[in-house]
């Protein structure tokens, strides 16, 4: 099998000198150094954690050790007398405890603080930061801090979570995002009951995933330096620059002229760096102390702390008939938002918007669910709320498939949607390409399809 | 203030001394791969770092079949020295090179799981480590040393020093090592199996069968090792070896793999190792 | 014996020039690099020695800077990322790897460019099993190392005599396919065998 490059793209050759002019581009199909690539190989390219100013202070979190647990008291007094240590921060210290990105995008309640007040839900909640003059200083007296607990029961499981008698994590009193009044978003299209009466055969399937850590290279963190005007300087990784620097301003309830954030070169995101969770606090620690905070996440707290992937867990039920045709499909899916919403509900509905994947079935029903429970609170990672699905739709395919005994690609072509088709959440297809992309890597990997298939098009069923 | 003091004595009666000074939490530096990230991220902090860089335990000696190690050995030097496809094989399954540019021989017996899998290898070789104390300098096969270390007060072990690690090569023992981790490379051990046998003719006259990563330390299988001695290795010796191995272990569950799926691979790379021995006959 | 506690003096060679810095001997040379003598491009991913972003060279071998207290450093010859440009011209290996589009966030870049050197220096015609077992201690989350590795093959054949290329198609891509890059080419394979 020969896969030559060259044969993949529509240009005879690749050259780096850009002068070449294919059908008026100018840039694709050719090959372009990346702007930033000498800048990384010679160490020139400056992070955040590569700016660094005299006095600074580093930020190290006391955490939580329980799943769920009532605070019940805090004793700073050992930590205090660690030599370096130069001041605690408390939620009693932040002029407005929340979280606000769900806010930002319209969505709430606010459900998360940002220092624990009465109580924490997830393991490595943070509690309380404490600011000295050396990261080792900082950790010691971290370390010394006692809090007392008393532990509640924990659920890790969603529907063990939606079960009646299940530990609450929320303070709404219930362990799911309500959307619009609904215990979850649903989508409703044609009759799935009449669809599986009329089936040749059923398939049910469960799928289910675990949470993903992004794990960049680079740790989550900022720097936080008071200009001495009143105003902060902030140096972030974080992916969403403008977003932190807004809810930063609301946590600390001052007017977003007052910040200013440098960043956009992130030692790796991946949607791991969207949630807004260690400028606040690093600014406070600048505003209290008046001298620049560094506030960085060790490796085991990337690992173990900071948002992950959402598990997710779905059961699909899919009635077929002989000839490949899907006629009814039904999905509960459920997405593990952990102890707090963050982007969760956002990514549940994409999520629930994105059943039954590219093909037109007649009878669609959706039941997507975003859950709380006791574990890492989980957020965006390159394409949340889709790609998962995507991952289950996929293997149900070839499921239906191998039960059908039908060529996967056959059962694809088949049912894959065609411009003008209606989708289950009331928009029609514009611009469909999954029928020619399947041919050409068909084609592409030398796989010989049946001339019904190789005549099908995206423009006709 | 916020780093230990660094006390770097110039003899091993140095260190001894300084190790046993009472009401002082100690913190020993051999290659440093191990201890210097609690150094640095401020955890589990020591009053004093006793640093054994200037000990003169870096040397190898080979005479004959029988190596000895001294304990600031680095894992790269042993296997530039040593060409038997096990030691190689036991080393390249530790870490990346530059780790391994650092870490020490008498380093990884200390190691806990998943970690420590030359120290499995070691302890499959009958390898005999030199304590020195205060007192005495004294000699004692691996084994004995960590059932001495299990069974002993804490206070009794302060003061106690390895300097060297001695085992042998002898190419009658037929040795494998076999390493499962979740990658290829730089991964810790799911399970790690060293195995020694000698044979008389076809008979298994002694059997050493060592597994790291299924208990807080490397351990022998010692009702495996029962089974296989005196067997002739047929499939079922090896199946009931294999089988009687779990007893012996305690597997911990970690980020790499569960105690369960731990218990269940034991056989599953104990069979593997030894098939291995048979296919080469 | 020698008791060191609080700051102490230690002298060390960096890319040939001499630095002087006063620091605690249990500080590590990753951290004395970057916060006393300026020298950023190591990078500190874990401070455990599992990520290889903060590999360094001390008198020829490859160090996880992170691992190492500053007091063993004391004496050495250093190298760093910072030593391999000369002003604007870059390194081969730093060549290579830009050609090869061998970075994305660029953060694991300096420890893999230095393991690559480390390699390239003891190893100058390294088969691809043995480059990524020299590389096995950097982490990359990016690129999915493909291109790291073609850009070590091609750093390695630049650096020695010049062969003839084998394909028809360009100088980036006949230097791909003559490294024995699975990138470009439709060579089987591509994981070594385990």
């Amino acid at each position: 099998m020969n896969h030559r490059l060259e044969n993949l793209l529509p240009v005879q050759d690749v050259r780096l000198d850009g002068d070449v002019d294919q059908k008026g581009l100018r840039e694709v199909g050719l090959s372009t150094p990346r702007r930033d690539a000498i800048s990384h190989v010679t160490g020139r390219t400056v992070y955040f954690e590569d700016v660094t100013f005299p006095g600074m202070l580093y930020l190290k979190m006391v955490r939580s050790p329980h799943h769920h647990a009532r605070i019940l008291g805090i004793d700073f007094s050992e930590a205090e007398k660690t030599p370096g240590f130069v001041r605690l921060i408390t939620y009693r210290d932040v002029p407005s405890n929340y979280y606000t990105i769900l806010r930002l995008i319209g969505i709430e309640p606010n459900d998360e603080p940002v220092l624990a007040d009465d109580r924490v839900v997830y393991w490595g909640e943070p509690i309380a930061a404490i600011l000295a003059e050396s990261p080792q200083a900082a950790a010691i007296a971290a370390s010394r801090v006692k809090v007392e607990f008393e532990p509640l029961d924990a659920v890790f499981d969603v529907e063990e979570a939606l079960k009646p008698g299940a530990p609450i994590v929320t303070r709404q009193g219930f362990n799911y995002f309500r959307y619009e009044g609904h215990h979850c978003r649903r989508v409703r299209f044609g009759d799935v009951d009449q669809g599986f009466a009329s089936a040749d055969l059923i398939v049910e399937r469960r799928w289910d995933t675990s949470p993903i850590e992004h794990a960049p290279i680079e740790t989550t963190g900022c720097i936080a330096k008071p200009n001495g005007d009143g105003r902060f300087t902030v140096y972030t990784n974080t992916q969403a620059l403008y977003f932190s620097l807004d809810n930063t301003a609301l946590i600390l309830g001052i007017p977003a002229g007052r910040l200013h954030f440098v960043g956009g070169t992130v030692g790796g995101g991946f949607g791991g760096k969207v949630d807004v969770i260690v400028e606040p606090l690093a600014t406070l620690g600048a505003m209290l102390t008046g001298r620049p905070v560094k506030f960085v996440y060790t490796r085991e707290e990337e690992m173990r702390i900071s948002s992950t992937r959402a598990a997710e867990r779905f059961y699909i039920k899919d009635g077929v008939m002989r000839d490949g045709r899907i006629v009814a499909r039904q999905i509960t899916l459920y997405v593990d938002a952990g102890a707090y919403s963050r982007h969760s509900p956002y990514g549940t509905t994409k999520a629930a918007a994105h059943m039954p994947g590219p093909y037109t079935i007649p009878n669609v029903w959706v039941d997507a669910h975003c859950v709380y429970t006791n574990r890492q609170p989980s957020s965006a990672m390159r394409g949340f709320g889709v790609t998962l699905g995507d991952f289950a739709i996929e293997s149900q395919m070839d499921v239906i498939a191998h039960e059908l005994r039908i060529d996967p690609l056959r059962l694809r072509l088949i049912n894959a949607y065609r411009d003008g088709d209606m989708k289950a959440h009331r928009k029609r297809v514009e611009g469909a390409a999954l029928v020619e992309v399947i041919q050409k890597a068909a084609e592409l990997v030398e796989q010989k399809l049946d001339p019904d298939l190789t005549a099908m098009s995206s423009a006709t069923r | 203030m916020s780093f230990p003091d660094l006390l770097i004595p110039e003899t091993v009666d140095q260190a001894v001394e300084t190790l046993s000074v009472p009401d002082r939490k100690a913190l020993i530096l051999g290659g440093g791969t191990l201890v210097q990230p609690f150094i640095t991220l401020g955890i589990d902090v020591h009053d004093v770092v006793i640093d054994l860089d200037h000990l003169a335990l870096n040397q190898i000696v080979l005479e004959n079949d029988l190596v000895s190690c001294g304990a600031m050995v680095r894992l790269a030097q042993l296997a530039q020295a040593l060409p038997q496809d096990y030691i190689q094989a036991a080393v390249a399954s530790i870490s990346g090179p530059a780790v391994r540019n650092l870490a020490t021989v008498g380093g990884n017996l200390f190691a806990k799981p998943p970690y420590g899998d030359l120290a499995t290898l070691l302890l499959a070789l009958d390898a005999e480590v030199e304590l020195a104390s205060s007192k005495e300098t004294r000699r004692l096969s691996l084994n004995d040393f960590y059932l001495m270390r299990d069974n002993a007060e804490a206070s009794s072990m302060k003061g106690v020093l390895v300097t060297r690690i001695r085992f042998s090569t002898d190419p009658a023992r037929r040795v494998v090592f076999r390493k499962m981790a979740r990658r290829r490379l730089n991964s810790g051990a799911i399970v790690t199996v060293a195995l020694s046998l000698r044979f008389d003719r076809a008979i298994v006259r002694e059997a050493r069968l060592a597994l790291g990563g299924v208990d807080h330390r490397p351990i022998r299988a010692v009702s495996a090792e029962r089974i296989l001695t005196g067997s002739n290795l047929d499939s079922e010796a090896i199946a009931s070896a294999a089988q009687a191995a779990r007893q012996d272990c305690n597997p911990q569950t970690d980020a790499y793999a569960s105690a369960w799926y731990r218990e269940r691979m034991v056989p599953v790379q104990i069979r593997r190792a030894l098939d291995s021995l048979v296919s080469y006959e | 014996m020698a008791s060191k506690s609080s700051l102490q003096h230690f002298s060390f060679l960096v890319n040939r020039a001499r630095y002087d810095v006063l620091a605690p001997p249990l500080m590590s040379l990753g951290e004395v690099l970057r916060e006393k003598c300026g020298l950023r491009g190591l990078k500190h991913g874990c401070q455990q020695g599992g990520c290889g972003a903060c590999s360094v060279q001390v008198d020829g071998q490859l160090v996880p800077a992170c691992l190492l207290p500053v007091a063993r450093a004391n004496d050495k010859s250093i190298e760093t990322i910072e030593g391999l440009a000369q002003g604007e011209k870059l390194h081969p290996i730093q060549e290579a790897f830009v050609s090869c589009y061998a970075t994305q966030c660029g953060f694991c870049t300096a420890g893999m460019i230095m393991a690559t050197k480390a390699l390239l220096e003891s190893n100058p015609s390294p088969t691809r099993e043995e480059v990524l077992v020299a590389l096995s201690g950097n982490v990359c989350r990016c690129t999915g190392y493909l291109p790291i590795v073609d850009a070590v093959l091609v750093a390695a054949r630049k650096a020695r005599s010049t062969e003839p290329a084998v394909g028809t198609s360009s100088p980036l891509r006949q230097a791909f396919v003559a490294a024995g890059s699975t990138t470009f080419s439709n060579q089987s394979g591509g994981r070594a065998e385990a």
